[in-house]
């Protein structure tokens, strides 16, 4: 019988017959409803509503039972049309944020509450239309371009996002080639105009599925970010601060039941800032940027998996305003059944501002919380949660979203109840 | 300054060298074997008896037009020695007099206490009056559903079919080919990547072998019958405009009504093209021009050159 275990029925294969079974059904529905939302209520034990503990200076907090707002993504794509092998597909994705303060929380923009809604993708992706590449697709719009990031602390640290177009999935044979052009628009108070816009694009080129050992994967990227200027911001003296990030990933794919990521980037002047988009306005100061980091996720027993991550950052700004920023976090999760389980969290962050008088700020955060899940696992959702957070930090501020905390505290415990679900 | 500075840069080179040393242990990392690897011994189905002589002998169970069970596969399941291979099987009469049929069949992925994981590949037969096989689906032409919420990942079957003398049992079984195979799953952290538009880890999917043991989940409704939420917005499905009884004992002849009250013939085969079912859609046509139902191959014809 093992002799004839010698096929393996895969997912593209899967894939393949879905598609060519879907091109015979009824085509008016082939609408795909995709998004990601979250929400709750929390509250601090001192009083008040609840706060969110961040330390001061750091791009990202530990998530759990430390999100303090209500977060959606709404999304519609289609395949518009699929035939020999080519196929278009139109994507869009509207994201609402609000404070979670009351019920009725208009998403105008027209107040300080943050209270706003966005259209962050409309895009239309072909597939197969070019005949030399078969498997490359050209793209246009507004996109979530390839963003890789750390779900345990939210932080996006690979993310060019916005309008563009290019193309990717170029099959060179040893690995895939993507090209993309995109912006992101900044302002320079140095142009005398009152809408200040400075064009920055970025030019993002990106070698993936590079194999290097059993189970292992390489990708590299170059994004090079520069402003093209008017002849009103030449006259006035623009002097745009281009700048270029370097990225090396290896992924290992068969990590204990999970995946390990592992990165290095380094970034000079004006791409510093943004995990790859640039911002090249005259204010931006110059200087590099290392940042290293290891994230994942991986099974210890049957009823216990972990998130994990760890990221040194290293800014190195000529004006004296870098910092260093070290952080480690981990999330065990135990599943009592395939809808119960408990997770902890424990995450750290570290900011050392690189001029010497300067406080470095320090914070700690373990959260507690019981989870009814659907399904199994780490990425399972939805899921509701009801938390306990503790956190204590070193410094004299920190990144509140809220008044529960008094300026001189050093420490606080927030309870709640979230809901968090992707489809 | 200078000490200042040469101090961030050697913190920069560890920390680079720091990089590259643990990339290159990356590189060297071992990892668990997938638990998908494992494989229970399945020596009970080769030491097995036949229990019937041919498929005209099957052990039949009766199957009503509306109807859910599940259907267990193992060692204290009847097991035949088919073409394709020794099998578990149930064999089923699929009930007359009900009008056309929707039948679904869903196989999930079972995950034991250790987190081994398996799949029942089914092959389904459909049997006219005498044994002989009339339709044959292979488990390749299930569907593949990945995880979703409390659905675990699946493979999924749905079709149509008008119970009579040709189409008079269901059989569900596996093969030595199925068996052979295994099925590549989608690992949550890729799902998560694809509801969130984030680059896809590269993961290494989890694979699920094929048993002989497990459970497949059998459905059956009247065709075009509407349920679920929308079902009372919608009105009345299909089944309501057949009223027929699922215990009538003698068959009607198979190219006469199924009694009495008009069949809906052309929602049955909207829900036919719905599903992706052309032949059924075509049969019905058929059947439906032989009732007296004038034009509806032609409006059939024009419905699928609008598609």
């Amino acid at each position: 019988m093992t002799s004839l275990r010698t096929r393996r029925f895969t997912l593209s294969t899967l894939t393949a017959a879905i598609a060519l079974g879907a091109t015979g059904a009824a085509q008016a529905a082939d609408v795909d409803f995709y998004g990601f939302g979250r929400s709750g209520i929390g509250s601090t034990t001192g009083g008040g509503d609840q706060a969110c503990f961040q330390a001061a200076g750091a791009p990202a907090k530990y998530r759990l039972g430390n999100e303090c707002e209500t977060y959606a993504e709404l999304g519609l794509g289609s395949t518009l049309y699929e035939k020999d092998g080519k196929t278009f597909y139109f994507d869009s994705l509207v994201a609402y944020v609000n404070e979670q303060g009351n019920d009725f929380e208009a998403l105008d923009s027209e107040s300080d509450d943050g209270n706003t809604m966005a259209l962050r993708q409309l895009n239309v992706q072909a597939t197969g239309v070019i005949e030399a590449l078969p498997n490359a697709t050209l793209w246009a719009g507004k996109r979530y371009y390839q963003r890789h990031d750390i779900h345990l602390n939210d932080y996006y640290y690979w993310d060019l996002s916005g309008p563009g177009g290019g193309i990717e999935n170029i099959d060179l044979g040893f690995g895939k080639l993507s090209l993309a052009w995109l912006r992101n628009t900044s302002e320079d108070t140095e142009f005398p105009d009152g809408r200040q816009n400075l064009a920055n694009n970025t030019l993002d080129i990106r070698l993936a599925d590079i194999a290097t050992n059993p189970g292992g994967s390489l990708e590299i990227g170059y994004d090079y970010g520069a402003a093209t200027l008017t002849d009103a911001q030449d006259r006035a003296g623009i002097d745009p601060k281009k700048g270029y990030m370097v990225t090396l990933q290896h992924t290992q794919g068969d990590w204990f039941g999970g995946y390990n990521k592992f990165a290095v980037q380094y970034a000079t002047d004006g791409i510093i800032g943004g995990s790859g988009r640039a911002n090249t306005a005259s204010t931006t100061p110059e200087g590099d940027m290392i940042r290293v980091l290891n994230h994942g996720q991986v099974n210890l027993t049957p009823d216990i998996d972990m998130l994990y991550a760890a990221i040194y950052e290293d800014r190195d700004l000529d004006n004296g305003q870098g910092q260093t920023w070290l952080s480690a976090g981990v999330r065990p999760t135990y599943y009592w059944t395939d809808t119960q389980s408990t997770a902890l969290e424990l995450g750290y962050d570290r900011v050392d501002p690189q001029d010497d008088g300067m406080e470095t700020a320090d914070l700690t955060k373990l959260t507690l919380a019981q989870q009814w899940s659907a399904g199994r696992g780490a990425f399972a959702r939805p899921v509701l949660r009801a938390f306990v957070t503790y956190a204590n930090w070193d410094g004299d501020v920190y990144n509140a979203a809220s008044e529960s905390i008094d300026m001189g505290e050093y420490d606080g415990v927030t309870v709640g109840l979230q809901a968090e679900a992707w489809w | 300054m200078s000490i200042e500075v040469s101090h961030r840069a050697a913190k920069r080179r560890l920390a680079l060298a720091g990089a590259l040393g643990a990339l290159l242990l990356g590189g060297c990392a071992t990892t668990t074997p997938s638990a998908t690897e494992h494989r229970p011994d399945e020596a009970w189905l080769e030491r097995a008896s036949d229990c019937c002589r041919g498929l005209d002998s099957l052990p039949l169970s009766p199957l009503a037009g509306h109807d859910e069970r599940t259907l267990r596969f193992g060692p204290e399941t009847p097991i035949h020695r088919f073409d394709t291979g020794p099998s578990p099987f149930h064999a089923m009469e699929l009930p007359r007099g009900m009008g056309p049929l929707r039948l679904e069949l869903i196989s999930r992925v079972w995950r034991d206490d250790q987190g081994h994981l398996s799949l029942f590949a089914p092959l389904v037969l459909i049997l006219d009056e005498t044994g002989a096989i009339q339709r044959r689906f292979d488990w390749r032409e299930f569907t593949y559903q990945p995880t979703r919420g409390l659905n675990d990942d699946r493979l999924y079957l749905s079709f149509g079919i008008t119970p009579s003398a040709r189409a008079d049992r269901l059989v569900v079984l596996t093969s030595d080919a199925a068996r052979a195979a295994e099925s590549e799953l989608l690992h949550p952290a890729r799902a998560q990547a694809r509801a969130r538009h984030l680059a896809e880890p590269a993961v290494v999917d989890p694979v699920a072998p094929h048993l002989a043991s497990g459970e497949v989940s059998l459905r059956v409704r009247p065709l075009g019958e509407s349920d679920g939420l929308l079902a009372p917005l919608l009105g009345s499905g299909g089944a309501e405009t057949v009223p027929t009884s699922p215990t009538q004992a003698e068959p009607p002849p198979e190219h006469e009504p199924v009694d009495s009250a008009p069949l809906d013939w052309r929602r049955m085969i909207r829900a036919a093209l719905d599903s992706g079912d052309l032949e059924l859609a075509m049969t019905l046509a058929e059947h439906a021009e032989r009732e007296g139902e004038s034009g509806t191959r032609r409006w059939l014809a024009e419905r699928l050159e609008r598609r």
